[in-house]
Protein backbone atom coordinates (compact mmCIF):
# COMPACT_ATOMS: atom_id res chain seq x y z
CA UNK A 1 0.00 0.00 0.00
CA UNK A 2 1.40 3.50 -1.07
CA UNK A 3 1.84 6.25 1.36
CA UNK A 4 -1.13 8.03 0.79
CA UNK A 5 -3.18 5.13 0.50
CA UNK A 6 -2.17 4.29 4.10
CA UNK A 7 -3.12 7.94 5.00
CA UNK A 8 -6.29 7.98 3.60
CA UNK A 9 -7.28 4.52 5.07
CA UNK A 10 -6.09 5.60 8.14
CA UNK A 11 -8.33 8.85 7.83
CA UNK A 12 -11.04 6.95 7.16
CA UNK A 13 -10.74 4.58 9.90
CA UNK A 14 -10.34 7.29 12.21
CA UNK A 15 -13.88 8.71 11.05
CA UNK A 16 -15.30 5.55 11.78
CA UNK A 17 -14.18 5.43 14.84
CA UNK A 18 -15.62 8.45 15.73
CA UNK A 19 -19.71 6.93 15.26
CA UNK A 20 -18.33 3.76 16.59
CA UNK A 21 -17.54 4.78 19.57
CA UNK A 22 -20.22 7.57 20.00
CA UNK A 23 -21.60 7.51 23.58
CA UNK A 24 -25.60 7.26 23.63
CA UNK A 25 -27.64 8.67 26.62
CA UNK A 26 -26.21 8.30 30.07
CA UNK A 27 -28.16 6.35 32.36
CA UNK A 28 -30.80 7.25 34.19
CA UNK A 29 -28.39 7.12 37.07
CA UNK A 30 -26.05 9.73 36.20
CA UNK A 31 -27.12 13.00 37.88
CA UNK A 32 -28.24 11.55 40.83
CA UNK A 33 -24.38 9.57 41.33
CA UNK A 34 -22.78 12.77 40.12
CA UNK A 35 -24.54 14.78 43.26
CA UNK A 36 -23.63 11.85 45.36
CA UNK A 37 -20.21 12.01 44.61
CA UNK A 38 -20.38 15.73 44.84
CA UNK A 39 -22.02 15.48 48.88
CA UNK A 40 -19.07 13.34 49.37
CA UNK A 41 -16.54 15.27 48.42
CA UNK A 42 -18.38 18.51 49.72
CA UNK A 43 -18.54 16.40 53.68
CA UNK A 44 -14.88 15.23 53.26
CA UNK A 45 -13.65 18.62 52.33
CA UNK A 46 -15.69 19.81 55.35
CA UNK A 47 -13.69 17.36 57.58
CA UNK A 48 -10.62 18.71 56.79
CA UNK A 49 -11.30 22.02 57.09
CA UNK A 50 -13.28 21.34 60.74
CA UNK A 51 -9.63 19.76 62.01
CA UNK A 52 -7.33 22.44 60.09
CA UNK A 53 -9.52 24.87 62.73
CA UNK A 54 -9.69 22.73 65.29
CA UNK A 55 -5.65 22.31 65.10
CA UNK A 56 -5.38 26.24 63.99
CA UNK A 57 -7.20 27.25 67.47
CA UNK A 58 -5.41 24.28 69.76
CA UNK A 59 -2.37 26.32 68.73
CA UNK A 60 -3.68 29.95 69.19
CA UNK A 61 -4.51 28.40 72.67
CA UNK A 62 -1.05 27.35 73.79
CA UNK A 63 0.39 30.29 72.25
CA UNK A 64 -1.65 32.18 74.54
CA UNK A 65 -1.23 30.18 77.17
CA UNK A 66 2.90 30.12 77.39
CA UNK A 67 2.67 34.07 76.76
CA UNK A 68 -0.04 34.35 80.47
CA UNK A 69 2.11 31.99 81.96
CA UNK A 70 5.91 33.70 80.93
CA UNK A 71 4.14 37.04 82.08
CA UNK A 72 2.78 36.11 85.24
CA UNK A 73 5.57 33.44 86.56
CA UNK A 74 8.10 34.78 89.40
CA UNK A 75 10.88 36.69 87.98
CA UNK A 76 14.25 34.56 88.62
CA UNK A 77 16.35 36.77 91.15
CA UNK A 78 18.66 39.53 89.66
CA UNK A 79 21.85 38.10 88.60
CA UNK A 80 24.80 41.05 90.12
CA UNK A 81 26.97 39.87 87.39
CA UNK A 82 27.40 38.21 84.41
CA UNK A 83 29.72 35.18 84.07
CA UNK A 84 32.60 36.69 82.50
CA UNK A 85 32.65 39.26 85.13
CA UNK A 86 32.42 36.43 87.42
CA UNK A 87 35.53 34.80 85.98
CA UNK A 88 37.14 38.23 85.33
CA UNK A 89 37.27 38.78 89.19
CA UNK A 90 37.93 35.58 90.22
CA UNK A 91 41.39 35.78 87.84
CA UNK A 92 41.80 39.42 89.26
CA UNK A 93 41.80 37.67 93.22
CA UNK A 94 43.95 34.84 92.22
CA UNK A 95 46.79 37.27 90.80
CA UNK A 96 46.60 39.66 93.97
CA UNK A 97 47.17 36.32 95.59
CA UNK A 98 50.22 35.68 94.09
CA UNK A 99 51.42 38.84 92.79
CA UNK A 100 50.94 41.14 95.48
CA UNK A 101 52.59 44.54 95.60
CA UNK A 102 56.31 43.66 96.39
CA UNK A 103 57.65 45.45 100.14
CA UNK A 104 60.79 46.43 99.84
CA UNK A 105 62.31 47.08 103.13
CA UNK A 106 65.64 49.01 103.01
CA UNK A 107 68.39 49.12 105.31
CA UNK A 108 68.64 51.64 108.05
CA UNK A 109 72.44 53.00 107.47
CA UNK A 110 73.27 55.31 110.42
CA UNK A 111 76.30 57.73 109.14
CA UNK A 112 77.89 58.68 111.86
CA UNK A 113 78.97 62.36 111.17
CA UNK A 114 82.41 62.38 112.21
CA UNK A 115 83.22 59.91 109.26
CA UNK B 1 -19.47 27.13 24.21
CA UNK B 2 -22.80 25.83 24.45
CA UNK B 3 -23.94 27.67 27.64
CA UNK B 4 -24.01 31.13 28.17
CA UNK B 5 -21.37 32.52 30.50
CA UNK B 6 -24.43 33.97 32.98
CA UNK B 7 -25.07 30.30 34.04
CA UNK B 8 -21.60 29.60 34.70
CA UNK B 9 -21.77 32.64 36.93
CA UNK B 10 -24.76 31.16 38.80
CA UNK B 11 -23.09 27.66 39.14
CA UNK B 12 -20.15 29.58 40.52
CA UNK B 13 -22.29 30.69 43.42
CA UNK B 14 -23.81 27.46 44.03
CA UNK B 15 -26.93 27.10 42.34
CA UNK B 16 -27.33 23.73 41.67
CA UNK B 17 -30.10 23.95 38.66
CA UNK B 18 -27.67 26.18 36.86
CA UNK B 19 -24.94 23.44 37.36
CA UNK B 20 -27.15 20.68 36.29
CA UNK B 21 -27.68 22.76 33.31
CA UNK B 22 -23.96 22.87 32.21
CA UNK B 23 -23.49 19.23 32.82
CA UNK B 24 -26.89 18.50 30.73
CA UNK B 25 -25.76 20.65 27.81
CA UNK B 26 -21.95 18.99 27.97
CA UNK B 27 -22.40 16.00 29.34
CA UNK B 28 -23.10 13.83 25.92
CA UNK B 29 -19.76 15.49 24.39
CA UNK B 30 -17.58 14.77 27.13
CA UNK B 31 -18.80 11.10 27.49
CA UNK B 32 -18.26 10.76 23.94
CA UNK B 33 -14.82 11.97 24.41
CA UNK B 34 -14.00 10.10 27.32
CA UNK B 35 -15.55 7.15 25.32
CA UNK B 36 -12.93 7.21 22.61
CA UNK B 37 -10.09 8.69 24.95
CA UNK B 38 -10.32 5.37 27.06
CA UNK B 39 -11.59 2.45 25.09
CA UNK B 40 -13.52 1.23 28.14
CA UNK B 41 -17.24 1.77 27.76
CA UNK B 42 -18.14 0.43 31.18
CA UNK B 43 -16.14 3.22 33.15
CA UNK B 44 -17.63 6.02 30.82
CA UNK B 45 -19.80 7.53 33.23
CA UNK B 46 -17.69 6.82 36.01
CA UNK B 47 -15.24 9.16 34.62
CA UNK B 48 -17.55 11.44 33.62
CA UNK B 49 -18.88 11.80 36.97
CA UNK B 50 -15.12 12.57 38.37
CA UNK B 51 -15.07 15.35 35.26
CA UNK B 52 -18.01 17.10 36.44
CA UNK B 53 -17.41 16.83 39.59
CA UNK B 54 -14.08 18.05 39.39
CA UNK B 55 -15.73 21.20 37.71
CA UNK B 56 -18.13 21.75 40.24
CA UNK B 57 -15.35 22.43 42.50
CA UNK B 58 -12.97 24.32 40.62
CA UNK B 59 -15.16 26.94 38.86
CA UNK B 60 -14.40 29.49 41.15
CA UNK B 61 -10.78 28.95 39.14
CA UNK B 62 -12.73 29.94 35.60
CA UNK B 63 -11.29 33.68 34.77
CA UNK B 64 -12.52 34.33 31.74
CA UNK B 65 -15.66 32.44 30.19
CA UNK B 66 -14.11 32.00 26.38
CA UNK B 67 -11.64 29.59 28.37
CA UNK B 68 -15.02 27.34 29.48
CA UNK B 69 -14.81 24.84 26.78
CA UNK B 70 -10.83 24.48 26.46
CA UNK B 71 -10.67 24.17 29.98
CA UNK B 72 -13.57 21.46 30.40
CA UNK B 73 -11.49 19.24 27.92
CA UNK B 74 -8.51 19.91 29.68
CA UNK B 75 -10.42 18.37 32.85
CA UNK B 76 -11.72 15.74 31.03
CA UNK B 77 -7.98 14.24 29.35
CA UNK B 78 -6.71 14.97 32.68
CA UNK B 79 -9.45 12.61 34.56
CA UNK B 80 -8.66 10.09 31.47
CA UNK B 81 -5.05 10.28 32.47
CA UNK B 82 -5.78 9.23 36.01
CA UNK B 83 -8.39 6.64 34.95
CA UNK B 84 -6.03 4.92 32.28
CA UNK B 85 -2.85 5.13 35.46
CA UNK B 86 -5.69 3.67 37.86
CA UNK B 87 -6.35 0.50 35.26
CA UNK B 88 -3.03 0.03 34.86
CA UNK B 89 -2.59 -0.71 38.58
CA UNK B 90 -5.99 -2.21 38.67
CA UNK B 91 -5.82 -5.97 37.61
CA UNK B 92 -8.37 -6.59 35.16
CA UNK B 93 -11.04 -8.94 35.83
CA UNK B 94 -11.21 -12.08 33.07
CA UNK B 95 -13.92 -14.58 31.80
CA UNK B 96 -11.74 -17.22 34.08
CA UNK B 97 -12.87 -14.86 37.09
CA UNK B 98 -16.23 -14.77 36.63
CA UNK B 99 -18.79 -17.39 38.19
CA UNK B 100 -20.89 -19.72 36.13
CA UNK B 101 -24.04 -17.54 36.81
CA UNK B 102 -21.73 -14.25 35.87
CA UNK B 103 -20.38 -15.73 32.46
CA UNK B 104 -24.09 -17.12 31.19
CA UNK B 105 -25.48 -13.40 32.07
CA UNK B 106 -22.44 -11.72 30.47
CA UNK B 107 -23.12 -14.17 27.10
CA UNK B 108 -26.72 -13.65 27.07
CA UNK B 109 -26.34 -10.24 27.18
CA UNK B 110 -23.60 -10.06 24.38
CA UNK B 111 -26.36 -12.54 22.60
CA UNK B 112 -29.20 -9.79 22.65
CA UNK B 113 -26.77 -6.92 22.10
CA UNK B 114 -25.00 -8.39 18.89
CA UNK B 115 -26.29 -6.56 15.81
CA UNK B 116 -24.82 -6.62 12.82
CA UNK B 117 -23.99 -2.31 13.13
CA UNK B 118 -22.83 -3.08 16.59
CA UNK B 119 -20.65 -6.10 15.44
CA UNK B 120 -18.88 -3.73 12.91
CA UNK B 121 -18.31 -0.69 15.12
CA UNK B 122 -16.61 -2.91 17.80
CA UNK B 123 -14.62 -4.41 14.90
CA UNK B 124 -13.47 -0.39 14.15
CA UNK B 125 -12.91 0.13 18.26
CA UNK B 126 -10.56 -2.82 18.33
CA UNK B 127 -8.54 -2.05 15.16
CA UNK B 128 -8.33 1.69 16.35
CA UNK B 129 -7.13 0.44 19.82
CA UNK B 130 -4.82 -1.67 18.12
CA UNK B 131 -3.40 0.71 15.91
CA UNK B 132 -3.40 3.53 18.65
CA UNK B 133 -1.34 1.13 20.89
CA UNK B 134 1.48 1.79 18.60
CA UNK B 135 2.10 5.18 20.29
CA UNK B 136 2.21 6.69 23.76
CA UNK B 137 -0.62 7.47 25.81
CA UNK B 138 0.36 11.24 25.76
CA UNK B 139 0.65 10.76 21.91
CA UNK B 140 -2.67 8.64 21.08
CA UNK B 141 -4.94 10.96 23.29
CA UNK B 142 -3.50 14.02 20.84
CA UNK B 143 -4.11 12.04 17.87
CA UNK B 144 -7.95 11.32 19.01
CA UNK B 145 -8.64 14.91 20.27
CA UNK B 146 -7.29 16.04 16.67
CA UNK B 147 -8.57 13.70 14.55
CA UNK B 148 -11.35 12.02 15.67
CA UNK B 149 -12.61 15.04 18.04
CA UNK B 150 -11.75 17.57 15.52
CA UNK B 151 -10.29 20.07 17.43
CA UNK B 152 -8.17 22.70 15.80
CA UNK B 153 -4.32 23.28 16.92
CA UNK B 154 -5.47 26.63 18.06
CA UNK B 155 -7.72 24.63 20.62
CA UNK B 156 -5.40 21.44 21.45
CA UNK B 157 -2.61 24.14 21.98
CA UNK B 158 -5.57 26.14 24.88
CA UNK B 159 -5.84 22.74 26.05
CA UNK B 160 -2.13 21.45 26.60
CA UNK B 161 -0.66 24.54 26.94
CA UNK B 162 2.62 24.13 24.30
CA UNK B 163 2.82 26.26 21.37
CA UNK B 164 0.95 24.87 17.99
CA UNK B 165 4.53 24.09 16.23
CA UNK B 166 5.76 21.50 19.05
CA UNK B 167 2.29 20.54 19.05
CA UNK B 168 2.44 19.50 15.48
CA UNK B 169 6.00 17.78 15.23
CA UNK B 170 3.79 15.60 18.08
CA UNK B 171 0.84 14.87 15.73
CA UNK B 172 3.78 14.28 12.63
CA UNK B 173 5.70 11.95 14.68
CA UNK B 174 2.21 10.16 16.26
CA UNK B 175 0.38 9.54 12.87
CA UNK B 176 3.89 8.08 11.45
CA UNK B 177 4.23 6.17 14.18
CA UNK B 178 0.64 4.64 13.53
CA UNK B 179 0.97 4.50 9.70
CA UNK B 180 3.88 2.25 10.30
CA UNK B 181 1.99 -0.06 12.74
CA UNK B 182 -0.44 -0.32 9.76
CA UNK B 183 2.07 -1.07 7.23
CA UNK B 184 3.40 -4.00 9.78
CA UNK B 185 0.02 -5.50 9.97
CA UNK B 186 -0.68 -5.57 6.88
CA UNK B 187 2.26 -7.15 5.58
Amino acid sequence: MSESAQDQTLDRLLHAYRQAAEYGEPSANFMPELWARIESRRSTSVVFERLARIFATGALAVTLLTGVYMTLSPAPPPVEETWVENVVNHQLAQRSAYFGPVQVQTAAYQISPGK
Amino acid sequence: MLVEFELIERARKGDAGAFNQIVHAYRRRILGTISRLIFRPEDVEDVGQEVFTRLYFSLEQLRSPDGFDAWLYRMTVNACYDHLRRARRRPESRMADLSEHQILSADSAAGLNASQIESERSAVRDQVSVLLGAVSEQDRMLLIMKEVEGLSLKELAAIYKVNENALKVRLFRARQRVLKAMGNKSV
